[in-house]
């Protein structure tokens, strides 16, 4: 029931070849997989990082054009705003500079014009002055004549007013 | 009841398979023609496992023997620790061995582990590595001054220890799986329908199991106290 001999020799070497089959078919392959699989969870790992670096990154760049969009925007609108009302004053001036000059060149013209027909009325009473009094100094016969000769004045000289 | 002692030690014993003729003729054993089984068995079960293995889209396959391989690892370096990984194939290796060793009676073989000569070869295996372990992590000279801790007058019993450890181990596995072998041996002689069912699933099934589990557990215990 016992024995002991030489089978000790042969299941030494069984161990041990068994243990080298072991290594070679059950885990050395199984723990190349598990090694591969970890190396490309790591390399998923590290690309997803440098993604996301990345990412971060265009999203600062991004902003920071964004920013500068936004400065500029508002410096453009305030340059034209600015340049708009300055653009809107000078007009104004213009206008109100030219408006007066209209206005005194009207007024200049309105007082040359009275002149010329007051000169021209005082012209014309000279002649009518002149005229009636030559026909006066012609017929020269009483109160009645002067009447006549007042009313014909009168009656001449309310034709152009009433024009 | 003759005829059932008779049975039974024909059971018990361990039958010379075949003689090689040198040296005056050397038996084989039934337990190493076994063994040859259990190691072709478990190299083919390897192959077939292994058996184009993916990094994505596994099989079923391929999950069971991941998963399968990286619980047995685990297991193992849990009880040896950090500094005992690279025994870590070897002692899972005589783990898979000693379990399918002690379950091959349920297929009708007697259990290798049943003859003294395995457990022996198993245990000397294991006083060799644990040995070694320790020299080669501390160094011949330390490791022989490691006997005379913490005190020297212990180194006696120190030294015996490298005798005692493999005994325990090859005895503790031989003793169980005998005992296991012969219980059911009686129960089958008795009554052989029904009953040795129960009593298999104890004695064969976890016994054998607990027995494996025990003599790994041992050996990474000695080599993790040896390389401390």
């Amino acid at each position: 029931m016992l024995r002991l001999d030489w089978n000790i020799l042969f299941n030494i070497i069984n161990i041990l070849i068994l243990y080298f089959l072991m290594k070679r078919f059950l885990f050395k392959p199984v723990n190349e997989i598990l090694a591969k699989r970890q190396a490309e969870a790591d390399s998923l790992f590290a690309q997803a990082g440098e993604k996301d670096a990345k990412a971060q990154e265009c999203r600062e760049k991004y902003e920071a054009l964004l920013q500068e969009a936004q400065s500029e925007k508002e410096k453009i609108v305030s340059d034209a705003r600015k340049d708009a009302s300055s653009e809107y004053s000078r007009i104004l001036d213009e206008a109100k500079g030219k408006a007066e000059g209209l206005v005194e060149k009207a007024q200049m013209d309105a007082k040359k014009e009275k002149q010329a027909i007051l000169q021209q009325a005082d012209a014309e009473i000279q002649d009518m002055v002149l005229a009636a009094a030559a026909r006066v100094a012609g017929a020269a016969d009483g109160k009645e004549n002067d009447r006549e000769l007042y009313d014909r004045f009168l009656a001449k000289t309310a034709v152009p007013n009433q024009q | 009841m003759e005829k059932l002692a008779a049975n039974l030690l024909e059971e018990l014993t361990c039958e010379t398979v075949f003689t090689i003729p040198v040296l005056g003729g050397i038996g084989v054993a039934e337990s190493t023609v076994i063994t040859w089984v259990i190691m072709a068995l478990l190299v083919l079960l390897s192959l077939w496992l292994t058996r184009d293995l993916k990094v994505n889209q596994i099989s079923k396959r391929q999950a069971a023997v991941e998963a399968l391989v990286t619980w047995l690892n685990g297991f193992v370096e849990d009880m040896i620790g950090e500094e005992g990984k690279e025994y870590v194939p070897y002692l899972v290796s005589v783990l898979i061995y000693i379990a399918v060793a002690n379950v091959i009676g349920l297929i009708g073989l007697k259990p290798p582990t049943k003859d003294l000569n395995v457990t022996v070869a198993l245990a000397v295996m294991s006083i060799v590595l644990i040995e070694a372990s320790g020299i080669r992590k501390k160094g011949l000279k330390k490791w022989a001054k490691g006997f005379a801790e913490p005190v020297a007058i212990i180194a006696p019993i120190n030294v015996l220890e490298i005798f005692i450890r493999p005994l325990s181990l090859c005895m503790r596995l031989f003793g169980n799986v005998l005992g296991a072998f012969v219980i059911m041996e009686l129960i089958k002689q008795l009554v052989p329908v029904g009953l040795p069912l129960p009593f298999s699933f104890y004695f064969d099934i976890f016994d054998g199991l607990i027995q494996a589990y025990v003599f790994v557990f041992l050996t990474s215990l000695f080599i993790k106290e040896a390389v401390e």
